[in-house]
């Protein structure tokens, strides 16, 4: 390590749960006396510390309990096969993969499908939930909860994360009117909570939750600064939220199409690269009506998108389809937690965000559109098409169409701590200036100048400003975010090099916003 | 507004070795052993501790740390200086681990438990308080790619241009990335604990 690194707080307390153990020290000097032996060098790197990977997946290498499980499955699924009939399988297997209603669940012609009459809604004590959503057919019922707000004063149970978890899916049930319980399997209602299907022909019943069953809630006075938010148990088990479900067989003709967004435009892109076998490319467009409320560059930003066929799985690219001419320049980034992949029969399949460093850069050949979020699916299960959804985009523009730079003078009595009020207006995002406002004095030290400017302004956050010329010296970093100090603010922390007369000169480099909408690509495997 | 807390972290080697011009190690180590040595040993726990935090296991970290040695000790004549050697040598030792990964059919297999679950599981023994039981646990929600951010940065302790050399990207999308993915993790803890 040639350099210290300055971490904030929060940064070490991150780096305490990561850390691990220092090497042992035999392995150390073995290690080091194997590259300085020129003899032992020649050797496979596997024998330099005579130990071969352990590889418990392999066949052969013991066979694994998985495989055995497995193997078994297999067989008792062909035994199935054979003694109850192909059309029955197949009928079987028609019926789990059944439709889907986007955004409410699944159809399934046999499957007595049943949707949430109307959203409903209730308060108790302070605190209030919306279940929007929800459906049941024969192989599960599912709802969706929204929790609105919470003015609840609550004592502190000394319950920890763990134990505030432990149980939990045996207080939230289904109650229906004979007095039976349907315990939920995955009681989390930050998206859809499941549980059992309900019987044929019963379509009220009655959700029981416990205050806790959201998360966490404030003890003592919530407009306190020193309340602070813990596990506690807010109401009696007496007093749990008891809401009222009515569900109906959907309407002949209720069903929705993929998306909800105009069919898009297929580009015409070469359906060739290294892995893939098919590839559909599509673009998608925002729903306007929830962009007037944010101030942004580029209202209507479009998405290209292209699906690329795996051994085992798809990767998906997705970027900002861009002006190509157009001075300005966009890096593109996504609110991961806002996009959903599914199939055609609205089942959720997992995607993760991979790093372009682990694919084939084939796959970019006819795919040249700037910074591209690639997805990786581990399963290439699933009804075709496949459906991806966006909510939020979060974009970054790091050229302008012209200098977004200003200078500083600080004076010279510094203190950590100081705030010093400023007033200087950039506009050059044409009717939408920001304002710096402030300029915190976070640190003193002798290599650098740490600090944090505040600026007014809705709908950014400036990711990064660097000290001009740029890159001499190089920015140190910081961080960013909103901040309290002024309304609509946010803030960025950088380092300045000390400068004699207390001047610097500094540049917006880097901005980024946030547009809501609704954006939908559609893939074809 | 919340206020950075700087605070000095533990260098792992004294100033004396640190002062030895990098550039000059890696010419003498192309022809003298005893050179690279010196380079390895300024940066062997760093690269181990990298490695053991995606294994989770010892005995690969070690076999992929040996790997990633041998491999930049050979490939040294063809390396060429532009002043981030530490970068170069933990994009080999990334690659390694890739290659291992597709060797063992782990890096997209859903039927092993993830490398940073594993990494969770033993740290369990050191974590203690419900503040860092919680901040674990987002932790173990985070995509690999975040996780392996903060490796780099938080346990390795590389700068943000070393680790956008690792990455391949730019050293201003790294930043974003990482200070995005703080600022998140921030917003997380504080809805829980106000």
């Amino acid at each position: 390590m040639d350099k210290q690194t300055s971490f904030t707080s929060f940064e070490l307390e991150l780096q305490a749960i990561l850390d691990v153990p220092e090497p042992d020290e035999v392995f150390v000097q073995n290690l080091r006396a194997t590259l300085l032996n020129p003899s032992t060098r020649r050797q496979s790197p596997k024998g330099l510390i005579n130990r071969s990977f352990h590889n418990p997946w392999r066949w052969g290498a013991g066979h694994p309990a998985w495989a055995w499980v497995s193997a078994i499955i297999l067989l008792v699924a062909l035994a199935i096969f054979l003694t109850a009939g192909p059309e029955r399988v197949v009928a079987a297997a028609r019926r789990w993969l059944g439709g889907f209603i986007p955004g409410i669940g699944f159809i399934d012609n046999e499957s007595n499908l049943r949707i949430l009459e109307k959203p409903v809604q209730i308060s108790v004590e302070g605190a209030t939930i919306a279940v929007e959503k929800a459906y049941t057919n024969s192989r599960e019922t599912a709802i969706q909860i929204h929790y609105l707000d919470d003015n609840r004063a609550c004592k502190d149970t000394g319950l920890t994360f763990e134990e505030y978890r432990t149980g939990l899916e045996k207080k939230v049930y289904l109650l229906l009117p004979d007095g039976r319980k349907l315990y939920a399997l995955t009681p989390r209602f930050s998206s859809w909570g499941k549980f059992p299907p309900l019987p044929d022909g019963l379509n009220e019943v009655v959700l029981v939750m416990p205050s806790n069953a959201i998360y966490a809630c404030n003890v003592g006075d919530p407009t306190n600064q020193a309340a602070s938010s813990t596990f506690c148990q807010c109401l009696d088990d007496d007093l749990r939220w008891l809401i009222q479900l009515k569900f109906i067989t959907p309407p002949p003709g209720s069903v929705l199409p993929v998306g909800d967004n105009a069919t898009p435009t297929v580009l015409p892109f070469a359906p060739e690269t290294a892995q893939s076998s098919s590839i559909l490319t599509v673009t998608a467009q925002a729903q306007p009506a929830d962009i007037a409320a944010t101030p942004v560059l580029d209202p209507q930003p479009e998405l290209v998108g292209k699906l690329v066929t795996l051994d085992d799985g798809y990767l998906i690219l997705v970027a900002l389809k861009r002006d190509r001419t157009a001075s300005v320049s966009y890096s593109f980034g996504l609110n991961e937690r806002h996009f959903q992949l599914s199939d055609a029969s609205g089942n959720k399949i997992d995607a993760e965000e991979v790093d372009r460093s682990e694919v084939n850069p084939d796959v970019f050949n006819d795919f040249q559109w700037g910074d591209t979020l690639l997805l990786r699916t581990r399963t290439k299960q699933g009804k075709a098409p496949l459906t991806l959804t966006f909510s939020t985009l979060v974009l970054s523009q790091y050229q302008f169409g012209r200098e977004a730079e200003f200078d500083l003078d600080l004076g010279t009595q510094l203190q950590p701590g100081q705030r010093i009020p400023f007033q200087k207006s950039f506009d050059f995002v044409p009717g939408h200036p920001f304002t710096l406002r402030q300029v915190t004095i976070d640190n003193l030290t002798t290599a650098d100048l740490g600090v944090t400017l505040t600026f007014a302004g809705q709908g950014y956050e400036i990711i990064q400003v660097n000290p001009v010329p740029f890159p001499d010296p190089p920015p140190q970093g910081g961080s960013s975010g909103q901040c309290a100090d002024f309304q609509d603010c946010f803030y960025t922390s950088t380092s300045l090099t000390p400068a004699t007369d207390s001047r610097y000169h500094l540049a917006v480099s880097a901005l980024e916003y946030t547009v809501q909408g609704s954006w939908s690509l559609l893939f074809q495997p | 507004m919340i206020q950075p807390v700087t605070q000095d972290v533990r260098s792992r080697v004294n100033q004396e070795e640190n002062s030895v011009d990098e550039s000059s190690l890696l010419r003498a180590a192309c022809h003298n052993p005893a050179a690279f040595a010196r380079l390895y040993d300024r940066y062997v726990h760093a690269l181990y501790k990298y490695l053991l935090s995606k294994t989770g296991n010892v005995a690969e970290a070690e076999d992929l740390t040996s790997q990633t040695f041998l491999s930049a000790l050979e490939n040294l004549p063809a390396y060429r200086d532009q002043g981030n050697f530490r970068a170069w040598l933990f994009t080999i030792a990334r690659n390694k681990w890739v290659d291992f990964c597709r060797k063992n059919s782990r890096l997209f297999s859903l039927d092993n438990k993830s490398p940073a679950a594993m990494q969770i599981d033993f740290l369990q023994e050191v974590i203690q308080g419900e503040k860092s039981q919680v901040l674990s646990d987002l932790v173990r929600k985070l995509r690999k790619n975040e996780v392996d951010l903060l490796r780099l940065r938080l346990v390795s302790e590389l700068e943000f241009g070393e680790i956008a050399v690792v990455l391949g990207k730019s050293e201003s999308a790294v930043k974003k990335t990482y200070y995005r993915l703080i600022e998140r993790m921030k917003k997380d803890m504080e809805q829980i604990y106000g």
